[in-house]
């Protein structure tokens, strides 16, 4: 296979020049003349009857072009697909309830579209909007997890007659059994919020119908092209070749941004083709609080045995999820969390049953992470409990629990989220808690600095927590690599790219079995008419499949071109060897470059051979089996401020396990970036509600980002268990970051407090935190 | 919409007397959220970017004048201010982001009115004086004195904050501390701005009151010393002097007793009545 | 019908005449006007930094203010950062060091930056957090931002070897302009 100059390296990004300039181009960049814009009139109730829809003086606004409700659409209005079905789990009840393209006799959450504005500007659409009448009569709203399930709750789908969208039991071994057998069983309740994903670029949609060539080119702030293109073909009576979605750069996706077919996304291409014009449709920041999925609360009831040496014999979590007003992703979060909760533990016991339950309120889907931080924060928060019960030092008792490399391939005996058995590829978790623990101090600290501070008043804490997370999985992912007369080679793929550095890492594979430079491989991605099939850029597995189909398409174009120049050269193909964008005669002068060569596979006289193919192109897909397990341990020291119980972060250590790493710089990013949005679920990000459904916090300013002042420096080292599953050796990181961060905080805190409080939630604040020492205070 | 953007103060002036206008000078509160906000656009509009000596700070023998159009960044950046009115650079670098502080001018803070604005508290804690200027002559009012309740004001619609004067004298003691829901840019939670003259204390917080307000029961106990052995002593005083609520930004029993722990610990070294 | 403005803006070193309805923002008639979409929108609100620009050199959102008083002020845009085919120095540490993912939020970031090394060229970095902490990123956790900001710093103060080692080009080269 030759060297690897490039795999490994932190090279430059091909993307940076475009992006550091402000010539990249995002949807909202888009300008085509003659452009509609569309404003959506959204539900301001959380559940209600949608008794009429007055939309007369909007359409005689001057401006207005159009305005449409749920009877406008006909026969387009139907209920959206089931985009992700349940695992084929025994006894599984799911309850399917699919987003609708405008409300028509009931509103479910605040922000659900009831009627779509187009006008000539973005100012006169949203001005129209005003002028529409809506008449809801009041439902009782349903909020609580707990309370949606009560025998008297209002019912959100009476179609259904319940609000349980699913309910799944999914068990290892005997728990009962091991229960028996335990000398500890710890058992605590938890509840575990999460929050937006936060792109800084909103959703946002341009679609024009060319009715003279009946092509419908949809930019998308899609995750999913390809997904996209399809569905919208089939619902707009299309071929597949009609139809170009275009996910250009995107601003950032963390899982919201996936094939979801919002209303949004359905309707605005319908819009185009009615009027023939171009109609874009740019979400405001107040409406990606309600109308863009975010991820939510589980309430868990959960416990660990152990034996005296707290070593585990068993693991019993039930637990509840929200699913919003909708359940179009499936049970995709809930399952990744009770997967995601045996971490990298032996649990030769495990019982676990969850109800995903309906609530008005805006959808779950995935968020960076997808359900794992939840299942994370359980398992460590009852190993930190049962070290305490026990008296064993909470590094020791995950070391003793910790799977060792001659265990794996493990099967766990469920289910996960792609329906394939849970088995971990690989993984060795000893050395990467070793060397966290080396990292911070765990010791010294310990020892020495924590009793220091404590002497000075000072309130110091330690979290060190471990996690893994299924990546990479399938269904299959292609690319397509050319070389092009100039000696270029052209790379397209369906995975599209919100920031994870694919114009630059799938290069760095084809560049080293081509043998040119990183910057002479093209990356096309995110364009439905450059490569037409595959899924999308989601669950961690870009580098995994997308870049896996990279690495077969070039190791054929490579065949080619050593064929090729063999002929070309009069030379073994053993004796050639590929190097700066030539073919050599290894050991002479004798040398032909890739241009020459692709346009030799090209010729203009003569006849291509039977069974042969012009040119030095291939496509390869690849399909992987099952997904790959990525895994790593967090620690970090924080400081507690007496007076406000205001958190400092004093240090923050992630050693990280993604399997071979193709540019370590990017996945230092990748972490770093999740490790933002963890710290930002832990203690920053929070959805309120109120008891009638109402989000009182849809800003930045009162949902909070963490800051460039929030996030500490962090320290970020590698072990590299490479996977079996795939010809690199690689494993996804895009989630891992954000993961563990919950549990990190809990028991960091914890232990600044000294012990005066238990932590069994996320996220937390100076508030919360004040009002826990107040509860513990009055206990005691 | 329309806007007016009047050279001088006289024309502004005269244009605010003849019709309403809202006046706008960085318009960092006033364009949040534009396109949806369509009662805003459609108002008339005081653009006051454009006249001219209404950004200065001017030094005085007794006092330090800030002229209506003057910013944060204006005050975190000179040298003089830092020295002599420290509790102004250190919270004009506390609101918002430096984005908000180029444009953001403490005139604006203080006419828009909100109990949580940043800027108000130190103004208020250096006694400072509002001039507020209009056809009929300028009239002061001390910024202590300026507010009437939930963003009412003692502004009239054809005046506007010509300067704010803020006394120079000799400070023993001050401080401004602001307990936001993260490190930076955020709202504040609890803002509280000590000074000590002459013997006499000011004590004024944000965000625990319809508007930002001095607190003459915290004030009388330490201009009295009395005796505090602790955050709890504070409490009663807070609660006199202050209301706070819970939002969603904060709880009002975690406003008042982290406000009496800040007060507390941060007051210790220097109140010998503390214990 | 909405009212119209006609202004003449100096963007980037160059007086552009523009029309524009008079309630438009900067930030409208920056990306739609000038067609200088460079500049992002978060929020429009004040609140995320990602529409940042340098109105007479100082770091301003552009969401929150009306084009109508930008006449006669000079704007900068991360368009106008690089020098012919150079990177400004920003720009080529973002590059060398990583510090864009999305990219989204990264002109904002720069103008910021920008403004922070006029008013300072030797931060530290707390100063450079807190310059940047109206700059909402969701991809980064600013680590390699910060960074880099501190490396461009050196390469603006001239420190020898706080910069890049080797020169940096944006893309292909502009045919004429050399190197």
């Amino acid at each position: 296979m030759g060297a690897h100059p490039h795999v490994g390296a932190g090279v430059l990004r091909n993307e940076d020049p475009q992006l550091l300039t402000g010539r990249a181009i995002f949807v909202d960049d888009v300008h085509l003349a003659g452009t509609l814009h569309a404003a959506f009139l959204r539900s301001d109730f959380a559940h209600g009857r949608l008794l009429s829809v007055d939309t007369s003086a909007a359409k005689r606004r001057e401006g207005v072009i159009a305005v449409y409700t749920a009877e406008d659409l006909g026969d387009y209005w139907c209920h959206g697909p089931l985009l992700v079905p349940p695992p084929p789990i025994a006894g599984l009840t799911f309850n399917t309830a699919t987003l609708v393209p405008l409300a028509r006799d009931r509103v479910v959450h605040v922000g659900e579209p009831i009627a779509v504005v187009v006008a000539e500007s973005r100012y006169i659409a949203e001005d129209a909007l005003e002028d529409i009448v809506v008449d809801i009569e009041p439902l009782p709203v349903v909020v609580g997890l707990e309370e949606a399930l009560a025998p008297d709750s209002p019912v959100i789908h009476e179609a259904l007659g319940t609000n349980v969208a699913a309910h799944v039991v999914q068990q290892k071994g005997d728990y009962e059994a091991a229960r028996g057998d335990a000398h500890t069983v710890v058992s605590r309740k938890f509840s575990y919020d999460r929050g937006v994903a936060g792109a800084i670029e909103n959703r946002g949609i341009l679609a024009d119908w060319n009715a003279r060539n009946e092509e419908l080119t949809v930019w998308d702030t899609t995750q999913a092209p390809i997904p996209i293109r399809n569905g919208l073909a089939e619902r707009l009576g299309l071929l597949q070749s009609q139809v170009r979605v275009v996910a250009p750069f995107l601003g950032g996706g963390f899982g919201p941004k996936m094939m979801m077919f919002y209303p949004e996304e359905l309707l605005i291409p319908w819009i185009s083709m009615r009027l023939e014009r171009p109609v874009k449709w740019i979400e405001d920041r107040a409406e990606s609080f309600f109308a863009t999925t975010n991820e939510r609360l589980q309430l868990h009831e959960a416990e660990l045995a152990v034996d005296s040496e707290g070593r585990i014999l068993g693991v019993k979590d039930v637990f509840l999820h929200d699913s919003g007003a909708y359940d179009p992703y499936g049970i995709t979060v809930p399952i990744n969390t009770q997967c995601t909760l045996l971490g990298p533990y032996r649990v030769p016991n495990y019982y676990s049953e969850f109800t995903a339950v309906f609530t008005n309120k805006t959808i779950v889907t995935p968020v960076r992470g997808a359900g794992r931080q939840h299942g994370v924060f359980v398992m460590e928060r009852l190993l930190d409990f049962a070290a305490k019960e026990l008296g064993i030092d909470r590094v020791e008792i995950r070391k003793r629990n910790f799977l060792t490399p001659d265990e794996f391939p493990h099967d766990h005996e469920i289910l996960f989220q792609d329906s394939a058995p849970l088995v971990y590829d690989s993984g060795d978790y000893l050395p990467a808690m070793e060397k966290a623990a080396e990292m911070i101090g765990y010791r010294k600290f310990l020892d020495e600095e924590q009793p220091k501070a404590r002497a000075e008043g000072r309130r110091l804490g330690l979290g060190i927590v471990s996690y893994v997370e299924g990546t990479g999985i399938g269904p299959y992912e292609g690319a397509r690599v050319s070389v092009e007369p100039s000696g270029k080679v052209q790379l397209a793929t369906g995975v599209g790219t919100q920031g994870q550095g694919h114009f630059t890492t799938f290069a760095q594979i084809v560049a080293d079995q081509l043998g040119v430079d990183v910057t002479d491989v093209h990356v096309v991605t995110g364009d439905t008419r450059e490569f037409s099939w595959g899924t999308g850029t989601f669950a961690s597995r870009g580098i995994v499949v997308a870049g896996s189909a990279c690495h077969e398409a070039a190791i054929v174009v490579r065949k080619r071109i050593l064929s090729v120049a063999s002929e070309a050269l009069e030379a073994a193909e053993d004796d050639l060897e590929l190097a700066d964008g030539v073919v050599r005669v290894k050991g002479s002068d004798l040398s032909i470059s890739l241009g020459e060569l692709a346009v030799r596979a090209n010729p203009l006289r003569g006849a291509v051979a039977a069974g042969a193919e012009p040119g030095l192109e291939a496509t390869s897909y690849f399909g992987p089996a099952r997904g790959t397990t990525a895994s790593g341990v967090h620690a970090m020291i924080v400081e507690i401020d007496p007076e406000t119980l205001e958190v400092s972060i004093q240090r923050y250590v992630v050693v990280h396990d993604c399997g071979r790493l193709v540019n370590p710089v990017i996945v230092d990013g990748q972490i770093h970036g999740g490790v933002a949005h963890g710290i930002g679920n832990a203690f920053f990000e929070e959805l309120v509600y109120d008891d009638q459904g109402q989000l009182l916090n849809a800003s930045f300013m009162d949902y909070l980002l963490p800051t460039a002042t929030d996030v500490p420096h962090m320290e970020v080292a590698h072990v590299e268990t490479p996977s079996p599953l795939n010809p690199l050796g690689v494993k996804g990181v895009g989630e891992a970051g954000a993961i563990p961060v919950g549990a990190l905080y809990a028991q960091a805190l914890e232990d600044a407090l000294q012990g005066a409080v238990e932590i069994r939630e996320i996220p937390l604040s100076p508030g919360r935190l004040f009002d826990l020492v107040q509860d513990a205070e009055a206990d005691s | 919409m329309r806007v007016l953007m009047p050279d001088t103060l006289e024309e502004a002036y005269g244009m605010l007397a003849a019709e309403p206008l809202t006046p706008v000078a960085g318009g960092t509160d006033l364009l949040a959220h534009w396109p949806g906000n369509h009662d805003a656009r459609k108002r008339a509009y005081l653009d006051l970017s454009g006249v001219s000596g209404l950004r200065f700070m001017h030094w005085g023998d007794e006092a330090l004048t800030l002229g209506g159009l003057t910013t944060y960044s204006d005050v975190i950046w000179d040298s003089r201010v830092v020295e002599e009115f420290p509790l102004l650079a250190d919270a004009g670098g506390q609101v918002g982001s430096i984005q908000i502080q180029a444009r953001g001018t403490w005139a604006g803070n203080i006419a828009n009115g909100s109990p949580a604005a940043d800027g108000v508290p130190v103004l208020m804690a250096y006694d400072a004086v509002v001039v507020l200027g209009s056809e009929e002559g300028d009239q002061e009012v001390l910024l202590a004195d300026f507010y009437l309740g939930y963003k009412k004001m003692r502004l009239r619609a054809h005046q506007l904050i010509r300067a704010i004067r803020l006394p120079r004298r000799e400070y023993d003691f001050q401080r401004f501390v602001k307990v936001g829901a993260r490190n930076a840019q955020a709202i504040t939670k609890i803002g509280v701005a000590l000074t000590r003259s002459e013997e006499r204390w000011r004590v004024v917080v944000n965000s625990m009151a319809p508007t930002v307000r001095r607190c003459p029961a915290l004030e009388a106990m330490l201009d009295e010393d009395r005796p505090v052995s602790g955050p709890e002593d504070l409490l009663t005083a807070i609660r006199e002097d202050l209301a706070p609520i819970d939002d969603i930004r904060s709880t009002a029993a975690y406003r008042e007793k982290t406000l009496a722990r800040v007060l507390y610990f941060d007051l210790k070294g220097v109140c010998p009545s503390f214990a | 019908m909405d009212r119209y403005t006609t202004a003449t803006l100096r963007v980037n070193g160059q007086d552009l005449q523009v029309v524009f309805p008079t309630h438009h923002t900067l930030l409208e008639v920056l990306r739609e006007e000038c067609g200088l979409t460079g500049t992002k929108h978060g929020c429009e609100l004040g609140e995320c930094g990602t529409c940042t620009v340098l109105v007479d050199g100082e770091p301003v959102l552009s969401c929150l203010a009306l084009t109508a008083e930008m006449e006669g002020r000079s704007i900068e845009t991360v368009e106008g950062l690089q020098d012919g085919n150079e990177l400004h120095p920003l720009q080529a540490a973002f590059a060398d060091l990583g510090a864009a993912q999305c990219g989204y939020c990264t002109p904002g970031m720069l103008m910021t930056a920008t403004a922070l090394l006029a008013e300072n060229d030797d931060p530290s970095a707390d100063e450079i957090r807190t310059a940047l902490a109206g700059n909402l990123c969701r991809c980064t956790g600013y680590h390699k931002i910060i960074e880099a900001v501190e490396w461009a710093a050196g390469v603006v103060r001239g420190d020898a070897g706080a910069g890049p080692a080797r020169e940096v080009l944006f893309g292909s080269s502009v045919p004429g302009e050399g190197s």
